[in-house]
């Protein structure tokens, strides 16, 4: 069968990205990680 | 995140938005973890470059100029921790030596069709398999690979975060396709065979539920036309609707109620009634049939003793009977419509060719044949339906503000051409088609007065159906704009190809076709559209895929100047 081959390689990486993908628990870890960094750095608005 | 919003958030974390920071980090992370894996191979080793990178980003984003940049600027840093990587390991397999980097352009585009094996989305080996091709790329293909076709980059945003000049990012691209395209064709081997791929796998995480809960698909039938080596509209209907993009070419049963691979009508679908008719017949209405919904409809039915007429129906969407188009386009995380248009192919009215049922003929039993622009404009409505074997349907003009009616052939469904009506010419033809559209009738010559093109015909000048926004202005070296058109397409991209003059039309969403709305609005001196001033806006941060190119004559001549002031 013919299909394009954009849209053959966007089904492809889409699936591969989600097979490859870390989990929302160890995504939520590393941003809390980096936060503290950036918090200590000085970064964020104390404000908020 | 659109464009404008994107520019807010990086401003937001400019300014020390923890917030904001949190966004981009949800936006760009999974994109960017890929990116970064695809290149190292290790999972420990991404996440730590991600992260860093991510620190780096937000340690130097007050130097950002150009928020719009995040993402390239973002992925760029991530690149050079990657190459430092490869340093340190010494992978001199890096790059293609200038042997490999031959130019391989000429004329071909990045999108341009490739034979797959039929059940590379049922069978997971085989899925498998075609990841693999991808994951043996040298890193810098496979980099402006993802970059390209996955982040959705233009080239140049691709050559930056890569480091190299356009040229160079262009290269990779032609040179990673011809390598895939080769590899992955050689996988589906030689032959065609035709098959309604089930829609469960590919829809799966590419297409919203609401979409998903629109299709409904009878069992996957697998048809074999070994003698032909023929595609069916299906296969390819089924892959471009696994991205969402809903093309209508299907098989109906007898009782007109199913197709394969393909959406149903819902229940508002309008009905039109054709009938071939050369001076001699005289084709005669039936009574409305009283089973289908909509109220405008007529039915021809067969005379006795008169040339033997066919009854096509086409089931239009209903938003085809409205001046305001309401298309939208399924994208990632946004609610979608389809906009079918399911067609039964046409019974031949020539007494010199074989009869056959208008319910039992399909498009798969026509062979393909190949066309062009340049080709169709070369030919009349009957020579090119001689070419398709006389097997094709009437579907209704995508622009203008009066009926107009296009021929839909099985041969190259991709191409449709509309004919002129014989209301007005100064010469009647011998040999007309007959049109019943809700209340009217209508005569067509077999002139050709414009050309309706859908996904994967060939515009010219590298440019297919299916591109993007972004993937078209590329390939044009310019920038596209949107104008209002006052006509059935509700707005299109004017723009010369190829020395013709063509209307692109793209698949927006409600909430893209608002905002185009307000900034077309914007654009006018008046602040709001007129035929005098219809907007100009450019759309490439929505970066919409290409749905439908226009070419209609009269304008193309009034567009090079070849007609008399007040004749368009």
């Amino acid at each position: 069968m013919e299909i394009l081959f954009n849209t053959l390689m966007r089904l492809l990486l889409q699936q591969m990205q989600e097979e490859s993908a870390l989990t929302e628990e160890e995504k939520m870890k590393n941003m809390k990680e980096l936060e503290k960094i950036l918090v200590t750095e000085g970064h964020f608005d104390e404000q908020e | 995140m659109n464009k404008s919003e994107l520019i807010r958030t990086v401003e937001n974390a400019q300014d020390g938005s923890k917030k904001a920071f949190e966004a981009l980090y949800g936006e760009y992370y999974d994109k960017l973890y890929f990116f970064v894996l695809k290149n190292v191979g290790r999972k420990d080793v991404a996440e730590d470059i991600t992260q860093e990178s991510f620190l780096k980003a937000m340690e130097g984003i007050h130097t950002l100029e150009n928020p719009e940049n995040f993402g390239t600027w973002l992925h760029s840093i991530a690149f050079h921790k990657c190459k430092d990587i490869f340093r340190k390991e010494k992978r001199s397999a890096y790059f293609d030596s200038d042997e490999e980097m031959e130019a391989v352009m000429e004329n071909v585009s990045l999108n341009e069709p490739v034979m797959v094996p039929e059940d590379y989305a049922t069978n997971k080996e085989r899925a498998k398999e075609l990841k693999q091709l991808i994951d043996e790329l040298k890193p810098d293909m496979k980099s402006a690979v993802i970059l390209y076709y996955y982040d959705n980059m233009s080239v140049a945003d691709v050559a930056k975060t890569l480091g190299m000049n356009e040229n160079s990012a262009k290269q990779k691209l032609f040179q990673a396709r011809k390598k895939l395209k080769a590899k992955i064709e050689k996988m589906a081997g030689s032959g065609a065979v035709m098959c309604a791929v089930p829609m469960g796998d590919m829809l799966k995480n590419t297409v919203s539920p609401k979409y998903v809960a629109a299709v409904r698909t009878s069992s996957s039938a697998a048809v074999t036309s070994a003698a032909m080596g023929t595609k069916i509209a299906a296969a390819a209907a089924a892959a471009v609707m696994a991205v969402g993009i809903p093309l209508g070419l299907g098989l109906m049963n007898k009782n007109d109620d199913a197709v394969i691979g393909d959406v149903l009508p819902d229940e508002s679908s309008s009905y039109i009634s054709v009938a071939y008719t050369n001076e001699s017949s005289t084709p005669e209405k039936s009574a409305p049939d009283s089973s289908v919904p909509d109220s405008s409809i007529s039915e021809s039915s067969r005379s006795e003793g008169s040339a033997p007429e066919s009854t096509n129906r086409i089931i239009l969407d209903s938003s085809q009977n409205d001046t305001a188009d309401s298309s939208v386009s399924v994208s990632d995380d946004t609610t979608t419509e389809s906009r079918p248009e399911t067609v039964i192919t046409t019974q031949n009215n020539d007494e010199s060719r074989p009869e056959s049922s208008s319910a039992d003929v399909s498009a798969s039993q026509t062979e393909r044949v190949e066309m062009s622009v340049d080709k169709m404009l070369s030919m009349d409505g009957a020579q090119l339906r001689a070419l398709s074997n006389d097997q094709y349907d009437i579907v209704l003009g995508k622009s203008g503000q009066a009926a107009s009616f296009g021929l839909k052939c099985a041969a190259f469904p991709e191409y449709v051409f509309l004919l002129q009506r014989v209301e007005g010419m100064d010469n009647k033809p011998e040999n007309t088609i007959k049109v019943t559209y809700g209340d009217f009738d209508y005569e067509l010559s077999d002139k050709i007065e414009e050309l309706n093109l859908y996904e994967g015909a060939d515009v010219g000048g590298g440019i297919t159906v299916g591109m993007t926004y972004n993937e078209i202005e590329e390939i044009l070296g310019h920038d596209i704009y949107m104008s209002a058109t006052f006509s059935v397409l509700p707005n299109a991209a004017w723009t010369e190809i190829d020395g013709k003059y063509w209307a692109l039309s793209f698949d927006l969403t409600d909430e893209q076709l608002d905002e185009l709305q307000k900034r077309l609005d914007a654009s006018t001196e008046e602040g709001k559209i007129s035929i005098d001033d219809p907007g100009s806006v450019d759309i490439s941060d929505m970066n919409p895929v290409c749905n439908l190119a226009v070419y209609n004559i009269d304008a193309d001549n009034a567009h090079y100047g070849r007609l008399p002031d007040g004749e368009f």
